[in-house]
């Protein structure tokens, strides 16, 4: 008799227990960070791409020269490893949600440059099991440590936008060098199994700098303003005002990432 | 006890053996990965996990189907269980071990395994992923050998182990639960992002490891004198085809939500597995091979004469093995990138490399299986009167 | 010999096997070996490094490994040492900037040592040496 009620609650306690088989994952689904305003961050870094000004492959060339050469971006010749902080994709596929079937070929076709879009509310620093990728408070940069990623690429399945790349490879044989055989940039190479991406040239901004591709575009003719960088929360920055008085877009916005590269022309 | 694992036949040298060469092929391609980089896989910038998380989440719902016979026995005092359970614990042993290779032969840093632990991250499944696999690894060799050993001694096992069963239980569901929550909590991946996908792998897990636990009862009974016994066998077939059957209804909801909406997001991952998309057509043979296979197992499940013909059965639960491997360890995580954001279609196809580690990881836990059942073959038959 | 007993000398053998980095090490002599052989700054650029000789020789990785924390993760663009002076925190920058001769410094300690730090992989010597 004595037994049985113990199996009886044995049972009981089980079946409770099955639920309860949910309960920790779900209490971590609740540690996720969460908001879509940038109150987390005292700034935010954000850029304004000028669909008008980088149709010119010049201006595009320039930037992903200026990028390549300040962070030492290696240069594979297969697609499926190569590594890109910045890239060239067509209208048609960057803003897929954004086009119908009125629109003509020339619109759908424009070169459009994407990179990271440092978002507010980043996929990629919630999936991260070590850290490795985090959102600055300071600034708003999605920044990546290259000493502590251990390659797992979930931050790469999680990314909507397809910014990140990883190190199939050593990439250092890849890299452009001076004829001494040296790098450009004293920037780190990275190594193979690591994942990286655009870092708003975070080193460059220590130094007071700006980002590398929007200090180049400048020196091309034409290409003054293609792209923009400021602080989103201070009112009176460039980027805040071209985002007030002109109509611009972003990627992907249903997705509640808040992209904070934008659009216009 | 344990000195049992290295006494046996020449055939039981002969099974080591097979998986000791299988480990030292896989050892050998892992040391190439390892100095040349994720390059030697067929992996991509843009289909960036393959064949290794494809096994590590199969093998995930292998290990959490011990539940299937844990919760019969000791919950409802289902007797029958009573030579089932301790085999269903030593695949579940075996099953978690391949889980956590799989993920750190994945690993493009792996001498920084690490950091999981020295950054614990909260908010990452893959964190709480592998926190429910290493204490889940715990509980089931705590459990294992403590009842194990009690009944060796034909006592009946300590009663501070009985809370430690019931604990085992709910975290059998989370394992791999949290699993597909690795998968369902991404915005950016359609065909992952659905709250059924949990539900799914919980169904096709309690499908397939049953089946491979009938697999292994039946191969025992054939070359030892120890006998699980035909009902708990009938029993399993019985689990498998409840589960299996809730399976095939659970990918028809899926599937209805999908094309009825017709939302391209949703409607490409099934093209791209059933038709083939934009000549992307790799992986159609392989999903309608599993479809047709699916349904022949489930409908000579279904039929009492077909289930309980115990010749009959071995076949069946082959079948099913496989049906529910492609849909998980083929199917699942390679469709997830398809298309990529930008939406364009990359091919997946492991290389002979890929596959070598990947046996070899399968060699390694058939190997702890092979040792583990071993045991308790041994002090089994030494309790059967001769 | 009983089975316990080949155990215990297999497990022996074992623990020693998988420790040799440590004794191995301890075997070697004295803790910072051939130091005539390393290449030090120039005097006439640098006499002291950034802390006490000793200190930065027990210590250097840990300064390192917070100098990167420090740089890349807390946004510290300044280390003030015990004497009060203020330095970058960069590898290739602040340290191999003195120490120009990494593979005569560094690596010789290390080779000795039998430490291979991988940072190597990644950080080049001032102007973009590999
Ligand atoms: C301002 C120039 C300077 C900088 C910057 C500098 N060092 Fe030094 N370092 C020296 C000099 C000079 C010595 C020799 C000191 C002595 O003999 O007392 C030395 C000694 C050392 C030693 C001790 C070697 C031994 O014989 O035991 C180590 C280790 C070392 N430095 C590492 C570093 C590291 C790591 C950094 C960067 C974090 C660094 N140093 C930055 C100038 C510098
Ligand atoms: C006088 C000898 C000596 C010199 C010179 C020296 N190191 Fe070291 N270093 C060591 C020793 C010894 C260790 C290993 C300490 C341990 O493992 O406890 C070490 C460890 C390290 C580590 C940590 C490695 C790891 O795997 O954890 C780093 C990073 C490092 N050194 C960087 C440097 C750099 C950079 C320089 C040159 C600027 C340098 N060291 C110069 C002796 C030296
Ligand atoms: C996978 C490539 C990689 C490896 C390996 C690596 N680093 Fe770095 N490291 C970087 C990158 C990238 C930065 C960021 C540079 C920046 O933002 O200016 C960095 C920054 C740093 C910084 C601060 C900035 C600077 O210019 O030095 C320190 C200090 C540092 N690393 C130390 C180390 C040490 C010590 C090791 C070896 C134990 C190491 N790193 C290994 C990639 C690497």
């Amino acid at each position: 008799m004595e037994k049985k009620t113990r199996r009886e609650f044995l049972k009981e306690a089980g079946t409770a227990a099955l639920g309860l088989g949910w309960a920790l994952p779900l209490a971590a689904a609740g540690c996720a960070p969460r908001g879509h305003n940038i109150a987390g961050s005292q700034r935010q870094w954000a850029m304004v791409v000028d669909l008008e000004k980088i149709q010119d492959p010049a201006v595009r060339e320039a930037a992903q020269k200026a990028c390549a050469r300040t962070h030492n971006i290696p240069h594979i010749p297969d697609p499926q490893e190569e590594i890109q902080w910045i890239r060239v994709e067509s209208f048609e596929h960057v803003f897929e949600d954004q086009i119908h079937g009125a629109m003509p070929p020339h619109e759908l076709e424009r070169s459009v440059l994407v990179l990271c879009n440092h978002c507010t509310n980043p996929p990629c620093v919630r999936v991260c099991p070590t850290q490795a990728t985090w959102k600055r408070e300071s600034d708003g940069i999605v920044m990546m440590d290259m000493h502590r990623c251990i390659g797992c690429r979930y931050c790469m399945a999680a990314c909507p936008y397809g910014s990140r790349s990883f190190n199939w490879r050593d990439p250092r044989p890849f890299i452009e060098t001076d004829a001494e055989g040296k790098f450009l940039s004293d920037f780190p190479t990275r190594t193979r199994g690591v994942v990286e991406k655009c870092n708003f040239c975070a080193e460059r901004l220590r130094d007071g700098l700006e980002p590398a591709c929007v200090e180049a575009v400048r020196e091309v003719p034409g290409g003054e303003g293609a792209l923009v960088f400021g602080d989103l929360t201070d009112p009176h920055s460039e980027v805040s005002h071209i985002l007030r008085e002109t109509p611009s877009r972003a990627r992907r916005v249903t997705l509640g990432t808040g992209p904070n590269v934008f659009y216009i022309g | 006890m344990l000195e049992a694992a290295f006494r046996g036949g020449g055939r039981y040298w002969a099974l080591l053996g097979f998986w000791g060469l299988l480990v030292a092929l896989g050892l050998g391609a892992w040391g190439r990965q390892f100095t040349e980089g994720l390059t030697v896989t067929g992996m991509s910038q843009d289909v960036t996990w393959g064949i290794y998380i494809a096994q590590f989440t199969f093998l995930v719902g292998v290990a959490a189907s011990a539940v299937m016979v844990v919760l019969p026995y000791y919950l409802h005092n289902y007797k029958v269980f009573g030579r089932m359970v301790i085999l269903g614990e030593g695949l579940a042993i075996a099953a978690v071990l391949m889980c956590m290779l799989f993920i750190f032969v994945d690993m493009g840093q792996p001498t920084r395994v690490a950091n999981v632990l020295l950054h614990p991250t909260p908010n990452s499944m893959m964190f709480w992923d592998m926190v429910a696999l290493g204490g889940y690894l715990v509980l089931n060799l705590l459990i294992g050998a403590v009842t194990f050993d009690a009944e060796r001694r034909e006592a009946p096992p300590p009663h501070w182990i009985k809370p430690i069963i019931v604990l085992s239980i709910p975290w059998a569901v989370s394992i791999h639960t949290v699993t597909a929550f690795l998968y369902s909590g991404l915005e950016a991946r359609a065909f992952w992002m659905t709250a059924i996908l949990a539900p799914r792998f919980l169904a096709s897990a309690f499908a397939s490891g049953p089946s491979l636990l009938i697999l292994l009862a039946l191969i025992l009974r054939r070359f030892t004198r120890f006998d699980p016994g035909e009902e708990a066998i009938r029993k399993l077939a019985l689990i498998v085809t409840y589960a299996m059957t809730v399976n095939i209804f659970f990918v028809g909801v899926e599937l209805f939500t999908a094309l009825y909406s017709d939302m391209p997001h949703h409607t490409y991952p099934f093209r791209y597995l059933y038709l083939g998309l934009h000549g992307h057509d790799s992986l159609v043979p392989w999903m309608w091979f599993g479809a047709a296979l699916t349904v022949v197992c489930v409908t000579l499940l279904l039929v009492p004469r077909t289930r309980n013909d115990l010749r009959l059965l071995p076949f069946l639960c082959a079948g099913v093995i496989l049906a529910i491997w492609i849909e998980k360890g083929v199917g699942l995580v390679i469709t997830g990138f398809v298309p990529n954001p930008l939406g364009r279609i990359t091919d997946y196809a492991p290389t002979g490399v890929e596959v070598a580690v990947t046996l070899g990881v399968y060699g390694f836990g058939f190997l702890v299986l092979s040792l583990l059942y071993k045991i308790v073959v041994n002090v089994r038959e030494r309790m059967i009167p001769a | 010999m009983g089975d316990r007993g080949k155990a215990l000398v297999g497990l022996g053998v074992f623990i020693l096997l998988v420790t040799f980095p440590l004794w191995g090490r301890l075997a070697g002599g004295q803790p910072v070996p051939g130091r005539d052989d390393l290449v030090y700054p120039d005097p006439a650029k640098a006499t002291d490094c950034i802390e006490a000789r000793d200190w930065m020789t027990a210590n250097h990785m840990n300064l390192l490994n917070r100098w990167r924390d420090d740089l890349v993760r807390r946004g510290v663009t300044e280390y003030v040492s015990s004497s009060g002076k203020r330095y970058y925190p960069s590898l290739t920058k602040t340290c191999l900037d003195c120490h120009d001769d990494r593979d005569k410094f560094c690596n010789r300690c290390h080779d000795y040592a039998h430490v291979t730090p991988t940072c190597w992989e990644c950080h080049t010597t001032p102007g973009g040496g590999a």
